[in-house]
Order: C-alpha cells, then structure tokens, then sequence
C-alpha cells in the first residue's frame, strides 16, 4: 500500500484535454463502462464538463482532471484559453470516420499553435460504436502517431479497451517530464522508495491557471 | 453550523453493479444537510436502486441531539472538487453543476450550486442515499 497522505489525497494533479472532431466519441472515450441497457440520458443532455479520475502509477497517487471541448470544435473556435494549463492532450479521431483522422493533423497544429511548448501528446483511435465499419487501419493510425512523433493507442469504451491504458501512458509520459524538468536528485523514475518527503510533491492547485508557470514544463 | 461534523467512514462508490467506481475515500467529506435549490432530478436507470446507507453510517450521525429535524437533505460535501477520487462535472444548467458517476455516467448522484455562496466556499454535495458504501482495504 502507497504511504498514507493525511491531508492530500494525491501526488500529481494534471490537466488533460480531449481534442478531435465532435462526433468522433471523445465523452465515450471517459467512460469505462458503457452499457446498451441503460441510457444515461440525464447526464448526455447536459454534457460534461469534465472528470476528474485517480489512477495509480509507481506507487504513486495521480489526479487526472480531463476536459471535453464540449462541442466547441465544431466552430474552430478552441484557443489558447482551452489550452491553458494543459499538460497533457488525447487526439482522437473514430476509426470508423475517415474524415475525423484526416482532420487530426489540423488538430495537431492547432495544438502546437496554442498550446504550450512541451505538452504531451498521444493519439486516439476510438471506436466508440460497435456497430459501425472501420474505415481507418490500425497501421495508418500507428503510421500517423509515427510521423508526429506521438504514441498511439485505439481504445473501445465498449470493450472497456485500453481506456484506462490511454490515460496511464500518457500520465507515465508527463510524470517523466515534470520530474526532469524539476530536476530533483533524490526523485529518479525508477527508484519508487517510498520515502515521500516535503519536497517531492509537485502540488498544483489551481491548474486552469497556474500550472505552466508553475512548474516551467520546458 | 458547527455541529454537523461528521467525517465518512467509509469510501464512496457507484451504486450500480458493474461498477462500483470509487467516488471518494474515506473520511474526506463531511456529512451537512441542504435543500437544494434546484430539486436534484431523479436517477432515471431503472436498474437504480436507492441503497440503504449501513446502520454504522447513520450511526456515526446519532451524536447529534437535534438530527430528527427538518432543515434538509443529508449530503457528503467536499469544498475542493479534487478531493474526489472519480466524478463528473456536467455543465452548468440554472446555475447547478450535476454531479455523475465518472465510469458509467450515472446521474446524477450530487450537485454543485455554482450561485451558493452563502459561506464563502464551493460546496460539492453528494447524495448520501445514491451512493454506497465500502470499508477501505
């Protein structure tokens, strides 16, 4: 068992981001259970905001908050004010809609164009509907991931697969950043001692606002 | 209120069955009662049930000379939205945030008053008779 925290429940706390077209699954890339039998129809007539999901890595207690455009990309209107404070951003595209994957490149400039330098990155091939064809190989996602230099994963909220995955790696590739760029001796990746003194914490409170001057990721 | 002080005993999770995803853990929110101002709407899935809070729960709730009174609905509140393990934020409809299941979306389980600020701090409530309750291992 991890160490006990008295008085936070968490070691990280990092923003994430799901960009992509509308329609390609992005809230159902959130859930890890969906279910033909029942219609959470409440919660899909608002929509949400965002989540906020506790995972464990190397012993350690993570706080994903992750964060839909919520429909603003169908008006191209995401801009530095979504971006801001994110650390890490899923591309996702259906991999049964050609036209979402060949939209990611967009989405990759329009992220390198407002988001901050250094963000991680990973693309999504999502396939949310179990019904609908694949139109988009595995190898053409892979070969994309290749080219932007980015990891790549296809997930099925359906199959519950590689969900969890998606999230996990991506939280691996930032924990490995801000601990380089704080740069701290006594905080090498591998060594998971459990020793979790004052300073090992990377505390961000408020992340919508200060966590890329906080920290200085890159 | 000073009185309402009660920590939960025990970590908070889904209801549903394949689920069971963690809402928060143990001894992190605090037991209030509120009348929201919005009515929370009803849990629509038919395959929900309102799970009956265990004897040790309500008991925790027993020290309290005045708890037979009607000043609301009983509520786990958090102020800081972190403190959540898993839960979704809707988006604001009449000034309410819903509260939902992170894993399955159901909802909603709580609110968030984004008009209240009666005391000064956001106050995250959780329906104590949407979720159930599970002992930390």
């Amino acid at each position: 068992m991890a160490a006990s925290q008295k008085n936070t429940s968490y070691d990280y706390l990092m923003k994430l981001l799901l960009i992509g077209d509308s329609g390609v699954g992005k809230s159902c890339v959130l859930l890890r259970f969906s279910d033909d039998s029942f219609t959470p129809s409440f919660i899909t007539t608002i929509g949400i905001d965002f989540k906020i999901r506790t995972i464990e890595l190397d012993g350690k207690r993570i706080k994903l908050q992750i964060w839909d455009t919520a429909g603003q990309e169908r008006f191209r209107t995401i801009t530095t004010a979504y971006y801001r404070g994110a650390m890490g951003i899923l591309l996702v595209y259906d991999v049964t809609d050609e036209r979402s994957f060949n939209n990611i490149e967009n989405w990759y400039k329009n992220v390198e164009h407002y988001a901050s330098e250094g963000v991680n990155k990973i693309l999504i091939g999502n396939k949310c509907d179990i019904e609908g064809s694949r139109a988009v190989s595995k190898e053409s996602g892979q070969k994309l991931a290749d080219e932007l230099g980015i990891k790549f994963l296809e997930t099925s909220a359906k199959s519950n697969t590689n969900v969890d995955e998606a999230f996990i790696t991506l939280a691996r590739d930032i924990k490995e950043r801000l601990l380089d760029s704080a740069d701290q001796p006594d905080q090498a990746t591998g060594s998971a001692g459990g020793g979790s003194g004052g300073n090992s914490k990377i505390d961000i409170n408020d992340t919508q606002r200060n966590v890329s001057q906080g920290l200085g990721c890159c | 209120m000073s009185v309402t002080t009660t920590k939960n005993p025990f970590a908070l999770k889904c209801p549903m069955d394949r689920c069971k995803c963690v809402v928060f853990q143990s001894n992190t929110a605090t037991r209030v009662k509120r009348t929201p101002r919005e009515k929370l709407p009803a849990i629509g899935n038919p395959l929900f049930k309102s799970p009956k809070a265990p004897e040790i729960v309500n008991k925790a709730d027993t020290t309290e000379p005045n708890k037979k009174t009607d000043d609301g609905d009983d509520y786990w509140m958090v102020t800081d939205v972190m403190a959540f393990d898993n839960v979704g934020v809707s988006h604001t409809k009449d000034g309410i945030k819903y509260l939902s299941c992170a894993d399955c979306d159901l909802a909603p389980i709580g609110y968030h008053d984004t008009t209240d600020n009666a005391n000064n701090k956001k106050e995250y409530l959780i329906a104590v008779d949407r979720v159930v309750y599970k002992q930390a291992k």
